[in-house]
């Protein structure tokens, strides 16, 4: 022991290397540790008891527990970007130089304004804030700012995390969880076989429960084990790594931490998230004991029995200098025993049973003192244990025994199987009398529990176990343990009246659950919810079990009957890190470019996402706004030559001898008589009759079409082919492949448009003749075939060219080259979108999953000489009835007028009072050609109110313009320029 | 009228990645095929069968995992009545496929980028991004597999023990390169 390691023993430390002492910080002050302490290891032998404040009532709370299940002691980790909140201090290995702080408190640990709260705990019972802060309702926003200000964990982090996180897929035959005996015993047995073993364990190093015993054989044959699982090549030894869930068909993912945050980087990540898919799956996670209920058991020194004695043996440390031991069974006295040889003066064991038998017996003829038939009914002191007082229970009314001094109290409730990964599993839980403890029943999948997973907390059973299950084996029979004459830790008396805490990280006592029981919460998950209870980042590891108990003792039910809130994933928490980490920016999420990505983005354009493709929105030449760059492109393209790259299209080749008559069945209008070379518009319709996408097809030969499809309807539209051919019509001979990456596409369009095209295909017949509307031709151009189709989007004279993507950069940059004597501007999606709203072309935005081709004025394309899908629901009396929206044109009254984003249109200008809607602008845009705004909208009726004058309003923006309800085909209404 | 542009203007989906093998343990770089075609049709039928063989000058291979190689042309059964024929060096190849007679072919040279990845930890790498089981008794040499990977769908074709082919659509395979060399950090992954 030594001044700055009060609590250091000479006794165990069978992890600890005690020959090099290294310093972390707590709240500022330096804790010093040996390599192999964890966080809560070393702020024990410092002397650190108190380590953080409750949850709700602020009060003072100590390390509890040995690992995951622990409910205090959580801490902040580092600061700024490699801040981790919510650490638990019991798991985390102890490293040089650590920052580590204190949470919930304000201003101090030591010194906490809110623990004010405790004072008044009377007022704050389960549902306080439901039932206090409801009046009046229109508060609740005040209250709760404070109210989340006052209860809490740690703080989230508010710079961006730099870590490198990293993900891993696994296939194995077998996984194992947990690393203690029976996991060891049963990898090397699986591994035995010829197996592919991962061995998950979530300690730095393996071995469990063996680390938590005396010296003996066990150790060796512990170090022998591992040594032989390093040597296998079949074997994944994994250590750190938490199984956090168990999903269906013996999938489970895993928590890795590689390294700690503030190491130095280099390419190692510092968590990695596991998926394994596992052919079958080893439950060894042990046990969790249970504590025992007397008032103020939460203080500061009120530790887990086998928590104390793992401190002892693992880490040389001493859980108090003058410890008292409560519980009810045998296991407290080889402890004593121990704490003793390693130099604590233990006060006393309290023992539950009146007669606790030869154990005890030999340990008070050794000159140690029991007090049997007694209880502790209440711990006095505040910042730590200082005493508790023992109440002898065993005769006659409960009455006070003694008072004995000390700091640390430490509690045994029994232990019961750790039931996570059995229960996300949805494995059946029985109840188990003699443990008074649920355990694995009928395994649901490839799993089976074993150890103190299933029960069996004795050594040598374990390992048997573990031998069994890695063999593949039924398991040995469990020893059915007398039962305990011991009272279950739900059943012990409250003499004092004191608080008696449940569930220490949520600050639920035993008097909540009770509260909860007579107020009409009688099911578990709601005696959850109203309380907290099990609702920490611990999920109840301790806590569930009892509360649960209470609750049957509440209610009147047996505990088997009252059963357990549902166990989900993650077992223990994951970061938010490891799960997303990996996935952000573009390493998560594609961005599909087109070939002349290149040329785009080194003309500065300004990308915007269409899917996942990116495209130029605009070229700012000159620094010109998002506004003023698509006018100055539209106007170019009216007055001259434009140029858009158009390869992001669905392009889909149908062909096969029943090609044509599946275009028939998949199109409202006609497709089986169009001519091979040529193209037509073509509509396709959902079931319902609404206008699913559109696009131009032109036939390639009397067996093969080329589809072409919205860039966001590009995939729908190929799995809506494929359902078609697949479910509906399989006896229909005909292939539907995706052609959209083939082919790079540019649109060139104005009235230039065919001494363009005659310079860049001077093989090819431009003229009107040569090369009418809709039609379809080949040629070479810059030396790379094309397919040039005549069509126009834009409303002027246009051709849209496709040649094999890998050339489209090559092609793109000779467009552009050629384009310089002919003044052509390149446009993107804004002008686009001008130029198409002023011919009333349909986007998404108008067939908008509710419109029929009648509502967008496309009513005649659909054919009733065939039958296509959708086209018998257009005759349904609700798409006939009149009322129906309907898309029409809308050009502004005043040149100056803007129309607001999100139109509604009414028929009188904004006013004092709601104006009925008659309907809402789906686009807009200005016209350079009319030199105003212009929109698309769908009014009820629409076509009925062409010229009459409408207000496109947005009351929220209060912004309205006076319009000209209009055809939607607002310039050029009978298509010269196109086919000019 | 030439069935191809010019070899010198052609720019495969890995733009940004070299065709040289770089030295390392654990590599990548491109390798564009020269060709590739997609042939449709229906397995049961005969003459579509014995055409497409003709095509090709090798039989369609019914197996569904393994692809079938011969020298420079590989074919891999995608779907119940879709396979992809790869040619490495033959630049017509795809072409002469889709003007083949008696079945439907369809020149898709340029719809998908191809990379070679080499070294011990290859599938490693792959399993970052990838749920399929990679082992090597489950995922030999002459493998193959369509599955999402990363950022975006790639076809995985094992080569031999260490070495695989992976096919990614044009379009994704820029982006798929970043997640590419983030995955392949802790692996020292070396990218051309």
């Amino acid at each position: 022991m030594s001044a700055r390691q009060p609590n250091r023993s000479d006794t165990g430390g069978w992890l600890i290397d005690r020959s090099r002492v290294e310093i972390f910080t707590f709240d500022g002050r330096e804790i010093p540790f040996h390599p192999g302490d964890t966080v809560a290891s070393a702020l024990l032998a410092a002397g650190e008891t108190l380590v953080g404040r409750s949850f709700k009532l602020h009060r003072p709370r100590g390390i509890f527990g040995l690992g995951a299940e622990e409910p205090n002691a959580l801490l902040t980790l580092g600061a700024g970007a490699t801040l981790t909140p919510n650490a638990r201090a019991t798991m985390i290995p102890a490293k040089p130089g650590m920052q580590v702080s204190s949470q919930n408190r304000w201003p101090s640990l030591k010194h906490d304004a809110f623990g004010l709260l405790d004072k008044v705990k009377a007022v704050l019972p389960a549902g306080f804030y439901y039932k206090t802060f409801m009046w009046p309702a229109s508060r609740w926003m005040t209250y709760e700012k404070y109210i989340r200000r006052m209860a809490g964990l740690g703080p989230a982090p508010r710079e961006r995390d730099t870590e490198q996180y990293a993900r891993r897929n696994i296939h194995c035959d077998v996984l194992i969880a947990g690393g203690g005996p029976a996991g060891l015993a049963a990898a090397e047995a699986a591994a035995a076989k010829g197996q592919s073993v991962i061995l998950a364990h979530a300690r730095p190093s393996f071995g469990g429960g063996v680390h938590s015993m005396p010296q003996g054989p066990h150790r060796r044959w512990f170090r022998d084990t591992l040594a032989r699982l390093e040597a296998m090549p079949n074997v994944r030894l994994m250590t750190s790594t938490t199984v956090a869930g168990y999903y269906e068909h013996e999938l489970l993912t895993l928590s890795e931490r590689v390294r700690d945050r503030d190491s130095a980087a280099g390419t190692a990540p510092t968590e990695r998230f596991w998926e394994v898919r596992a052919g079958r799956v080893i439950i060894a996670t042990g046990a969790i004991e249970r504590p025992l209920l007397f008032a103020n058991n939460d203080r500061p020194g009120v530790m887990l029995a086998s928590a104390a004695q793992g401190y002892l043996w693992r880490f040389g440390v001493l859980a108090g200098q003058a410890p008292i031991l409560f519980g009810g069974d045998d296991s407290l006295y080889p402890l004593a025993r121990a704490l003793k040889d390693a130099g604590a003066i233990v006060r006393a064991v309290v023992d539950l049973r009146s007669d606790p038998g030869l154990v005890a017996a030999a340990y008070v003829a050794d000159g140690g003192k029991v007090i049997a038939g007694a209880m502790v009914a209440k711990a006095h002191g505040t910042k730590r244990v200082s005493g508790a007082e023992i109440w002898r229970i065993d005769e006659g009314t409960p009455h006070v025994q003694e008072t004995i001094p000390t700091d640390a109290i430490l509690i045994s409730g029994g232990f019961g199987p750790s039931l996570q990964l059995h229960a996300q599993s949805k494995g059946a839980l029985d109840w188990d009398e003699n443990l008074g403890s649920f355990v694995p029943g009928t395994p649901n999948g490839a799993n089976c529990s074993i150890g103190g997973a299933r029960g069996v907390f004795d050594l040598p059973n374990a390992i048997a176990d573990g031998v069994a299950a890695g063999k593949a084996e039924p398991l040995p029979e469990r020893d059915q343990a007398d039962r305990s004459t011991a009272p279950q830790p739900w059943e012990l008396l409250n003499p004092t009246g004191g608080i008696r805490f449940v569930d220490l990280q949520n600050d639920v006592a035993d008097k909540d659950i009770a509260l909860a029981a007579r107020e009409g919460w009688h099911s578990i998950e709601h005696v959850k919810r109203y309380t907290t209870l099990g609702m920490g980042t611990d999920q109840g590891k301790i806590a569930g079990p009892i509360g649960l108990a209470l609750l049957a003792a509440a209610t009147g039910k047996e505990v088997a009957k009252t059963g357990l809130t549902t166990f989900r994933p993650p077992a223990t928490p994951v970061t938010f890190g490891a799960v997303a980490g990996g996935h952000l920016g573009e390493v998560g999420h594609a961005i599909r470019r087109s070939a002349a990505d290149a040329w785009h983005e080194s003309q500065n354009a300004v990308f915007i996402d269409a899917g996942l493709w990116r495209r130029p929105q605009y070229y700012p030449s000159n620094g010109a706004t998002l506004g003023e760059a698509y006018r100055a492109e539209a106007a170019a393209v009216r007055a001259g030559l434009g140029l858009v790259d158009v390869s992001t299209l669905g392009k889909i080749d149908l062909a096969g001898p029943d090609a044509a008559k599946l275009m028939d069945r998949l199109y409202c209008n006609t497709m089986g008589t169009l001519k091979v070379g040529r193209g037509r518009y073509g509509l396709m319709l959902r079931e319902d009759g609404r206008v699913f996408d559109d696009g131009v097809v032109f036939r390639l030969a009397d067996d093969r079409f080329h589809l072409t499809c919205t860039t966001g309807g590009a995939g729908a539209v190929y799995q809506h082919i494929e359902h078609a051919l697949q479910v509906l019509w399989p006896d229909l001979k005909a292939y539907a492949t995706p052609v959209s990456e083939e082919w790079f596409a540019a649109a060139i369009a104005g009235p230039k448009a065919r001494e363009y095209l005659a310079a860049l295909a001077p093989e090819l017949d431009v003229s009107n003749e040569g090369l009418p509307m809709m039609r379809l031709a080949e040629t070479m151009i810059a030396g790379v075939p094309a397919r040039v189709m005549r069509m126009s989007y834009s409303g002027e004279l246009s051709f849209e060219i496709n040649v094999p993507a890998d050339w489209g950069g090559h092609v793109w940059a000779h467009m552009i080259s050629t384009g310089n004597s002919y003044g052509l501007t390149t446009y993107g999606t804004e002008a686009m979108g001008a130029l198409r709203i002023e011919k009333g072309h349909v986007t998404h935005s108008e067939a908008d999953g509710r419109t029929t081709p009648d509502d967008l004025g496309l009513g005649r394309m659909a054919s009733r000489k065939k039958d296509a899908i959708g086209v018998r629901a257009l005759d349904l009396p609700a798409l006939q009835e009149s009322g129906r929206k309907q898309l029409v044109g809308l050009v502004a009254d005043d040149p100056a007028a803007a129309f607001p984003q999100g139109a509604q249109v009414t028929a009188e200008a904004l006013g004092d009072q709601p104006r009925p809607s008659l309907g809402h602008v789906s686009s807009y845009a200005y016209s350079s050609e009319l030199k105003r705004m212009v929109a698309l909208a769908l009014l009820k009726d629409g076509r009925a109110l062409h010229g009459q004058t409408v207000h496109v309003v947005s009351p929220i923006m209060g912004v309205a313009a006076a319009a000209k309800v209009t055809d939607p085909v607002m310039i050029d209404p009978d298509g010269e320029r196109l086919r000019g | 009228m030439a069935d191809i542009g010019p070899d010198t203007a052609r720019i495969n989906g890995f733009a940004s990645l070299g065709t040289e093998r770089p030295a390392g343990d654990l590599v990548a770089y491109a390798m564009p095929a020269a060709g590739q075609a997609a042939i449709r049709g229906d397995a049961a039928d005969a003459t579509f069968m014995a055409a497409a063989s003709a095509a090709l000058g090798a039989g369609l291979p019914m197996e569904s995992r393994a692809a079938f190689t011969d020298g420079p042309l590989s074919i891999m059964r995608l779907g119940p009545d879709n396979w992809l024929a790869v040619h490495d060096v033959d630049a017509e190849f795809g072409v002469r496929v889709e003007q083949a007679d008696g079945f439907h072919g369809i020149n898709l040279s340029s719809s998908r980028a191809r990379l070679r990845v080499e070294g011990a930890a290859a599938r490693d790498l792959f399993s970052v991004g990838s749920r399929l089981d990679l082992r090597s008794h489950t995922f030999p040499p002459g493998a193959f597999a369509q599955m999402p990977m990363g950022n975006a769908t790639a076809v995985l074709h094992c080569r031999d023990a260490d070495a695989f082919d992976v096919y990614i659509a044009r379009s994704f395979a820029e982006s798929w390169l970043v997640w590419l060399r983030h995955a392949g950090l802790e692996f020292g992954l070396i990218t051309a």
